[in-house]
């Protein structure tokens, strides 16, 4: 499989102060989830901003679909191949009715009227928000809000999609809404989704986890591989989800557990086997203290 | 315990008169005691940021009755600025009302309404500075600080006028692992030290388990239940009926204890589970699963 | 209290004006306000209004909405006809004092209050039946030949569209920045103007942060999303002349027609 973004050596600073991304060396092949972690001012959302051209490379290079994001005249194919949603639904919605919003990107581009209103209408079905399609945007919750943003990212057909931050503010509801689309997109649409995010859960869905910590990449692969180091997560200022914080604390009551529990699933899989055994089978228990 | 608030039977409606407009707050009554420690949880649009905005006066129930220390403070002649300086609301996103030009001067703005002495104010904005952590920037403007310490110093504006109510509208959303617990250990002190009487909104199951001992749970308008963490948590289906969750350790411990019964799931934090889990095996003598 | 402004309040609606051409209704508005003060006879005035009435329950808006568009005028329709009433020369009527009602005075005050009423409910119809966006489309549109002046026409409907999209979200704001301040003690009703002006500090400060924030984040994502200013760009509801829109333009001629031979075959009465 190839890659649809590459950071090859890259350094980023605002105004020459302090940098913000140091050295960044980071592959994302077509079609995989991948969720960054960092905490507040570690690099994450100027990560993002780089991939879309938003702002270019101190020195190194951002490869998009092998596109150089240096090169200005690129900057609109970029753009489309690469669609972004950000942390705020009220401030990304520049129409004043969902439709006509989702078919901004498609009227910038110049998109002919009834294929625009074609891939206005899948868009929406996609995300589940046809049934909306009329409404004024302060009409809608936010979870629903983000799900037109994801729509009118969708609308320009790209490759990938970075989502930053994209349930900061919603509810537990409106965060489920969005990460099933985000999901569901990358699972049946074969889009990448680049997921930056604070919750644990949500990462532990990912192929690939990517922590940054002061503009470097602290860790970098399987989300079981990652959350499985507690203490490192917790020096990072990050935490585990809660599945595999609850399996750590196991762990330190002397309950051996396999490695690389992080969802509830895995949980109740590798404790049901013998919680659930009936006590007569005691005998042939395997394991002791 | 004597009642600090009293809402006995409060209805609200915005925009009443407008065909399909639901009151927002129907019927509510409750009775708030001098120090307790209040989660109220809702999904969004249930009503309880509605509910809130009646403890300080902020709005005026359609019907019904707000009583603070026994006096209804919609009487005639009744000082409604002093009540908001006795119970102190932070709204969502407080630092989006960060307004001076230093620290040290937003934080003296209650206290500056409340006209009390120079010295006084002094005091208390050290104070409340001291609480947040915002102690070494109070010479700053509060636009320059991150995310997480506006956060506080917004906070910091509502302890300086000393509440002996401090309601919190979703104190922690948006912000990092990191700043989330901050957010919360700061409020923890605050009652435990002031012996206030705190009363928090939160979406977030596991933080009102850990720090709450009551929990009010609003749906339409309406107390859907009121009790102990453990009372609130215990009905689970009920909860999830109406768009809640529980702690995510607690469902998993309830799907343990569908093949195993004796394992007590009334644990809302992971210690706690960690322990009755680690009973079972221990009673099994099962170590290995 | 400020939830009550109904500017740029689009209903959704499938009615023969709601599907008409913007930009022609938008001439259509100016082109009724022209028509409005050429009356001159009863007979024209009342059948203006018969227009401006029949036109609203065509498009199916409540007259509810209208009445609440209309209520922030009524001062001023009250005002300039008691203006009008006391100082319009002509028989008189009833004398107060040194002030004199005459019968022209009365008369014109009347008309005037029609007017004013019907201007104000024709321009309410046009954003009630009609998105901003379509709306700053139909103004562009309008004076896209001033585009060769090197005028910044799809710049400066652009930023109209945007400032419609988010007055609910900056009265919501307003809103809340209020009541946060207001539970920090301020008083931001009470006192003298002076003391009332410097009271609003505290809410104009942050609401203009948030605004300037809003700008920042907005302008980000309409850059990525490929804007790049008019050039290029196409609709997704481009306008064509229907058959509503042709219906509509012959009714208006007939209208015209009628307020012309009722101001020739009539005696005016202002």
């Amino acid at each position: 499989m190839s890659n649809i973004i590459s950071f090859k050596n890259v350094l980023f600073s605002y105004n020459g102060e302090q940098e913000a991304l140091h050295d960044i060396n980071l592959n994302i092949q077509k079609g995989e989830f991948v969720a960054v972690l960092g905490y507040n001012g570690s690099g994450k959302s100027t990560l993002a901003k780089l991939i879309n051209a938003i702002l270019l490379p101190g020195s190194g290079k951002v490869l998009v679909d092998g596109m150089d994001t240096n090169d200005e005249s690129l900057t609109f194919e970029i753009r489309k191949k690469v669609g972004m949603v950000f942390q705020n639904p009220d401030n990304q919605i520049v129409a004043s009715t969902v439709e006509e919003d989702v078919a901004f990107a498609l009227e910038n581009l110049g998109v002919e009227s009834s294929e625009m209103r074609r891939r206005v209408d899948s868009a929406l079905e996609t995300v589940g928000m046809s049934e909306y399609c009329n409404y004024a945007p302060h009409r809608l919750s936010g979870g629903q809000k983000q799900r037109v943003a994801i729509a009118g990212v969708l609308a320009m057909s790209p490759q990938c999609i970075v989502l930053d931050e994209p349930t900061a503010m919603l509810d537990p509801r409106g965060r489920k809404a969005v990460i099933d689309t985000a999901l569901s997109l990358n699972r049946e649409k074969g889009i990448t989704i680049v997921l930056i995010t604070h919750f644990m859960d949500e990462a532990a869905l990912a192929d690939r986890v990517v922590v940054l910590s002061g503009g470097r990449i602290a860790k970098n692969g399987p989300p079981r591989e990652v959350f499985s180091d507690y203490d490192g997560m917790k020096q990072l200022g990050l935490g585990v989800p809660v599945a595999a914080e609850l399996a750590q604390e196991l762990r330190a009551r002397g309950i051996n557990l396999p490695r690389g529990i992080i969802t509830p699933d895995d949980m109740v899989e590798a404790l049901s086997p013998c919680l659930w055994r009936k006590p007569d089978e005691r005998s042939s228990a395997g394991g002791e203290y | 315990m004597s009642a600090v608030l009293r809402a006995e039977n409060i209805s609200y409606t915005y925009n009443p008169g407008i065909p399909g407009s639901k009151p927002a707050v129907d019927g509510v009554s409750l009775e708030i005691g001098e120090g307790e420690f209040i989660a109220v949880i809702g999904h969004t649009g249930s009503g309880k940021s509605t509910l809130i905005q009646h403890f300080n006066g902020l709005l005026r129930p359609q019907k019904g009755r707000v009583l603070f220390d026994g006096q209804d403070i919609w009487a005639k002649g009744y000082d409604l600025r002093a009540l908001r300086f006795g119970v102190g609301l932070v709204f969502q996103y407080p630092e989006y009302q960060l307004f001076e030009e230093t620290v040290y001067k937003d934080i003296a703005f209650g206290p500056t309404n409340m006209s009390l002495s120079e010295q006084e104010i002094h005091r208390r904005v050290l104070d409340a500075a001291g609480f947040v952590g915002a102690g070494q920037y109070l010479d700053s403007s509060p636009f320059e600080l991150s995310g997480g310490e506006k956060r506080r110093v917004a906070i910091a504006g509502v302890l300086a006028m000393e509440p002996r109510v401090l309601i919190l509208d979703e104190p922690a959303a948006g912000l990092d692992p990191r700043g989330k617990k901050a957010a919360f250990e700061l409020i923890k002190n605050y009652h435990e030290s002031k012996g206030a009487t705190v009363i928090v909104v939160s979406h977030s199951m596991e933080d009102v388990a850990e720090y709450a001992k009551r929990v009010i749970v609003i749906n339409r308008g309406q107390v859907f239940c009121d009790g102990s963490v453990p009372e609130v948590f215990k009905r689970a289906r009920e909860l999830s009926d109406i768009g809640l969750s529980i702690p995510a350790v607690t469902s998993i411990l309830l799907r343990l204890k569908e093949g195993c019964p004796e394992l007590n799931a009334s644990c809302y934090d992971i210690t706690s589970a960690a322990d009755a889990i680690a009973a079972v095996m221990k009673e099994r003598g099962a170590a290995l699963c | 209290m400020l939830k009550d402004i109904t500017i740029g309040q689009y209903i959704y609606g499938s009615s023969p004006i709601h599907r008409m051409d913007p930009m022609l209704k938008l001439i259509f508005v100016i082109a009724y306000v022209v028509l409005l003060f050429s009356a001159s006879t009863t007979a024209g005035i009342v059948g203006a209004v018969a227009f401006s009435l029949i036109i609203y329950k065509i498009s199916g808006i409540p007259i509810k909405l209208i009445a609440k568009s209309l209520k922030p005028i009524v001062p001023v329709v009250v005002f300039t006809a008691v203006i009008n009433m006391f100082f319009i020369p002509g028989d008189p009527l009833i004398t107060i004092w040194k002030l004199t009602i005459s019968r022209q005075g009365l008369f014109y005050a009347v008309i005037l209050s029609f007017r004013i009423t019907c201007l104000i409910s024709a321009s309410s119809l046009l954003t009630y039946t009609t998105s901003p966006i379509q709306l700053t489309d139909a103004i562009e549109r309008l004076l896209s030949p001033l585009k060769k002046l090197k005028m910044p026409v799809h710049e400066l409907a652009m930023m109209m569209s945007i400032a419609l999209r988010f007055i609910p979200s900056l009265i919501e704001e307003t809103d809340k920045i209020m009541s946060a301040q207001k539970s920090r003690g301020a008083s931001l009703d009470s006192g003298k103007l002076r003391e009332k002006v410097k009271a609003l500090v505290p809410v104009l400060v942050p609401l203009f942060v948030s605004a300037f924030r809003r700008a920042d984040e907005l302008a980000l994502a309409m850059e990525c999303r490929c804007y790049r200013g008019g050039e290029g760009r196409t609709r997704l509801h481009e306008s064509h002349f229907s058959s509503v829109d042709a219906f509509g333009t012959a009714v208006l001629v007939l209208m015209f027609g009628y307020v012309i031979a009722t101001n020739c075959l009539f005696e005016a009465v202002i």
